[in-house]
């Protein structure tokens, strides 16, 4: 694993094919290029949009699961599904419900408005969260449920006791005591955000509109194009900033113990 | 200490994962491996034959001593049959016609032989006589010929009057036998070969059975007739007392080249040895299947022959008695015949191997295979292409995975770059510089100056397709900008300056001649050009009432698919001829497309056929641009092939791909071609089109016109061109400017051109 990864830091110093070592000129010539800015910013925007809701969701959910009594184990499992679904049938599923002919379009037309190509308009980049928000949803949903499982019960009695109220209990007991389950869920949904390239490269090709074009397309592209010195350097930089993030996350919230 | 031994089960596990999936530095091709392999031996071996007077005979027979017989006619005056004898093909001489002397004095007049067929002591003629009638003479133990009464079902309807205008005939009229072949049974009975059946006839000429077949290709053995199965993608094994099909095998393979032509014994590409198993030739080879056998081998590969050249179909095959084969395959210039010969001391396969990869298949590639293997037979080239039919990858599938290969330094020797991204890959140094292997001074210098790069030519196309326009004078010069374009579809007062089609079509129809000029540098979208581009196209479409045909069924008249389809259609070219246009555009192809539109131009008053109109003129569509891997081990022998491929022989063969880059060719094309006898036809539902080939003036004309004027290479762009009819919708709907729309083009490919 880290073989294939050193390599490409080696060649993000070097020219593609003759191995001409060129020093930090091809960083330079990703940093200046107006497809990698783009691509960047629509994937630090999805996932600034994307993480919070999703971790605020889940936790939600998690929390109105542990409450209901009767049929939990049911609204879990309807929750999990969509993760279940493969990849093929959501894009299918995209096809249906967002071209200008499908449902939605129709639903659209039938309250007097017009139809659109809702994956190739303005509207694609919410497609796209909520694709995701709906996807994912339920897989951190059971990540926080076992979490939320492992807060003593009595540290929530001996609370009550000293009269404190449900929001109380959430924000000085449920909150510290999940922040390592909250580090884990961050890293994990970080690292799935950068999965919903399958569908919307299924949809919407190499190209797609423009909000959704993502950081995975232009490496798609380069590779195709054989620029391999600018694919690695851009690697090298991503895997650069996730590896800050995640360090930045563990030092909020991985480290914390309940006090 | 179980602490210790868990860190170092750990560590274990961790050096594992890190160094599971690297690469593996085996399966290293065979020729890499040294001489130590054994090798296996034993092939057979293609010789080309000397024909005599440079035409074999519409018969040739093999002999039982396993000498040639070619019966061959002269067309002269008198239709003479000669015949030349060899006895390994290497060197014929004339020989006595025998029985079939007096085929003339049957009709007291021309025969023209159709086939000829002997079983030892019975020879039969099938011929045709000066009323094109089919008819069959015998003779028996060399004894005179005498004709056979006319069989049941031969009867040609009377011909026309000479000088008169011939009619097609209705199928109501045709004969019910059209014969195409003759077989000679060890009994003395004979088999006709048609195209839907065999007959078997009695020595006398009574019919016995008919068989229905797929084709007039057939071999008898003994009791048993090979034929092929109705849906021509079988060969049928019938029992000819019973009439019983006892086998049906598919055919080897999938090629085209399965219908027998009336070359040979029997007059098929099958034969049949003394033992009853049956050989059959085509594209792929030559395949035994052996008696009552359902699998197919290969005895000859056609990659390794040329029985793989896409230009030569394959006429004839007959075993030369000593375990080899003649196979007689023609091809425009006349007729090959080819002898196989088992050579125990030759590799089975050629020792090194070429590789050649394209996107998709390529005639001119395959052709220039053929005549590369046959002057170099221990090299095997390899073409292998990425899409196929029944493959689900897709082409950026197929660019990643040559791309891999081409970092690992393992990428094929010779690369066909249409498709693949040729800047990126001259950029980094991948293809070899071909200015001192080629000489460029004997091809089209506008081509080869528009590849050059700093001096050096990287890559350079074996063919191009050159779009164009045809109509009056005046008609032609308006269309040479899209501006003028408008204004004189606008004037016309019918709207029948151009077909009609639909304002998305239009885009593409003109994207080809446009496009080139909208980027300026490196891949800089001039949103103006841009903008100018769409108001000329929303006027022409305007003008041709474009508009009146949206809410038609889907598809009508739709010709603009993602190809970039200038062509407008057959049956516009025949409603030019009559007047109901003005305006006609198509592709070209090549030299044999051109009958008909000059045809056309010639009947009209102040005909004109010009490069297509746009905003950049002089567009030409390039074929198989052919560059060499840098990285290859083998790059005398890609040099070599390219040379082939640039060469006069593969270059002046018209495949329908292209015109040929090389001037030579192109010359010796103007030359032969309007001696071509041969004529063209086209029809449709607007009527017919008929024409000789073109004459050599108008061919003249149209190399100095329009190939010396091509100057800028043009493919569909297919991100921005589907960009371009996205955004059109709005545009052509009234609801946004042009420059609005150029603008939100340029946004939405924004990604794509800075990448």
């Amino acid at each position: 694993m880290l073989v294939p990864f050193g390599d490409a830091v080696r060649r993000s110093f070097f020219t593609a094919m003759s191995g001409e070592f060129v020093g930090l000129k091809n960083y330079e010539a990703v940093l200046q290029n107006e497809a990698f800015r783009l691509a960047s910013q629509n994937t630090l925007r999805f996932i600034a949009a994307c993480i919070p809701v999703l971790l605020a969701l889940s936790l939600l959910l998690a929390l109105m699961i542990r409450a209901v009594r009767r049929r939990g184990e049911l609204y879990k499992t309807a929750f999990l599904l969509p993760i279940a679904i493969p990849v093929a049938s959501v894009v299918l599923l995209w096809t249906v419900f967002f071209h200008e002919k499908g449902l939605l379009s129709g639903m659209v037309e039938a309250f007097g408005g017009t139809r659109a190509d809702w994956m190739n308009s303005d509207a694609a980049f919410s497609i796209l969260v909520l694709s995701y928000l709906w996807k994912n949803a339920g897989y951190d949903m059971v990540l926080f449920l076992a979490g939320l499982g492992g807060i003593s019960p009595s540290l929530y009695e001996a609370a009550r006791v000293d009269g404190a109220g449900a929001w109380a209990l959430f924000r000085h007991i449920t909150l510290p005591s999940l922040l390592p389950t909250l580090f884990t869920v961050a890293v994990l949904s970080l690292l799935n955000s950068f999965k919903v390239f399958r569908e919307a490269f299924l949809v919407a090709g190499n190209y797609p509109h423009k909000s959704m074009y993502m950081l995975q397309h232009l490496f798609n592209n380069w590779f195709t194009a054989l620029d391999i010195q600018k694919l690695c350097a851009a690697a090298v930089l991503v895997a650069l900033f996730i590896l800050a993030l995640v360090l930045l996350l563990q030092k909020l919230w991985g480290n914390e113990e309940l006090s | 200490m179980k602490q210790i031994l868990k860190q170092a089960a750990c560590l274990l596990l961790g050096a594992v994962m890190l160094l599971a999936g690297c690469a593996s530095a085996g399966n290293l091709p065979q020729s890499d491996l040294g001489s130590s392999a054994p090798v296996a031996m034993g092939r057979y071996i293609e010789g080309a034959l000397e024909v005599p007077n440079n035409n074999l005979g519409p018969c040739i027979l093999v002999q039982p001593d396993g000498s040639l017989l070619s019966y061959n006619v002269l067309y002269n005056a008198d239709g003479q049959v000669v015949c030349y004898t060899s006895t390994d093909g290497t060197k014929w001489e004339m020989s006595n016609v025998g029985a079939l002397e007096n085929i003339q004095q049957l009709e007291g007049g021309f025969a023209d032989l159709i086939s000829v067929a002997s079983n030892g002591d019975i020879l039969y003629a099938l011929y045709r006589d000066a009323q094109y009638q089919p008819c069959l003479a015998k003779s028996s133990e060399n004894g005179p010929l005498t004709k056979l009464t006319l069989m049941k079902g031969w009867e040609m309807p009377p011909r026309p009057p000479a000088g008169s205008e011939g009619e097609a005939l209705p199928l109501s009229e045709m004969p019910e036998v059209l014969p195409e072949t003759v077989a000679a049974m060890e009994n003395g009975n004979f088999l006709i070969g048609c195209f839907d059946k065999i007959i078997r006839y009695d020595g006398e000429g009574k019919e016995l059975q008919r068989y229905e077949s797929g084709g007039s290709a057939f071999s008898v053995h003994k009791n048993t007739l090979f034929m092929m199965g109705k849906g021509r993608n079988s060969i049928e094994t019938v029992n000819l007392e019973t009439g019983e099909t006892i086998h049906s095998v598919a055919l080897p393979s999938t090629t085209s080249q399965n219908d027998g032509i009336n070359y040979g014994s029997g007059g098929a590409p099958m034969d049949t040895d003394e033992a009853g198993a049956l050989f059959y030739a085509d594209a792929k080879g030559i395949h035994r299947l052996a008696p009552g056998g359902s699998l197919w081998e290969t005895v000859v590969d056609g990659e390794l022959s040329s029985l793989g050249i896409p230009s030569l179909q394959v006429g004839g095959l007959m075993q030369d008695k000593k375990g080899g084969f003649f196979v007689s395959m023609f091809d425009n210039s006349g007729v090959h015949l080819m002898h196989y010969t088992y050579s125990a001391d030759t590799p089975s396969m050629p020792s090194t191997e070429l590789s050649v990869f394209a996107l998709s298949d390529n005639h001119t590639i395959r052709q220039a295979i053929g005549e590369f293997q046959r002057r170099n037979p221990d090299v095997r080239v390899m073409f292998r292409y990425g899409l196929t039919e029944d493959g689900a990858a897709t082409a950026d599938d197929v660019i990643r995975s040559l791309n891999a290969e081409l970092l690992a330094g393992k990428g094929p020797d010779i690369l066909l770059l249409d498709g693949l991204p040729i800047g990126s890959y001259i950029e980094k140094g991948i293809l070899m510089d071909l200015s001192g292997m080629l000489d460029s001074s004997k091809l089209l210098k506008n081509i080869v100056d528009y590849y050059l790069r700093d001096g050096k030519l990287y890559s350079m196309p074996v063919r191009i397709s050159v779009p164009v326009m045809l109509g009056s004078a005046q008609a032609v010069e308006a269309a040479k900008r899209l501006d003028t374009l408008a204004n004189a579809a606008a004037q016309s007062p019918d709207g029948n300056f151009l077909a009609m089609n639909s304002p998305s079509g239009r885009i593409v129809q003109f994207f080809l001649t446009s496009s080139p000029a909208w980027f300026h540098g490196d891949r800089i979208l001039d949103q103006q050009l841009l903008a100018e581009f769409l108001m000329n196209i929303k006027a022409i479409s305007d003008a041709c009432n474009d508009n009146a045909i949206l809410s038609a069924s889907a598809g009508y008249m739709n010709r603009a698919d993602e190809l970039g389809l200038v062509d407008e259609g057959l049956e516009n070219l025949i409603k030019l001829s009559k007047g109901g246009l003005q305006l006609h555009m198509q592709m070209i192809d090549g030299f044999s497309q051109l009958a008909i539109p000059f045809s056309v131009k010639n009947k009209l008053e102040n005909g004109a056929l010009a490069p297509m109109g746009g905003q950049s003129p002089g567009v030409f569509v390039p074929h198989g641009i052919v560059g060499i891997n840098n990285a290859s081990k083998h790059k005398d022998l890609a040099v070599a092939f390219v040379r082939v491929l640039f060469g006069l022989s593969v270059q002046s063969t018209d495949l329908g791909d292209g015109f040929p880059v090389s001037v030579e060719a192109i010359e010796k094309n103007i030359v032969e071609f309007p001696e071509a006898n041969m004529g063209f036809a086209i029809g449709s539902s607007e009527g017919m089109i008929t024409s000789g080939p073109p004459a050599k003036v108008d061919l003249q004309a149209f190399y100095q016109d329009v190939l010396l004027c091509a100057t800028t290479a043009s493919t569909i762009d297919k991100v921005l061109l589907e960009n371009v009819k996205n955004e059109c919708d709005a545009f052509f709907a009234g609801e946004k400017t042009a420059e609005q729309t150029a603008a939100a083009i340029a946004e939405r490919t924004q990604a794509y051109l800075t990448e």
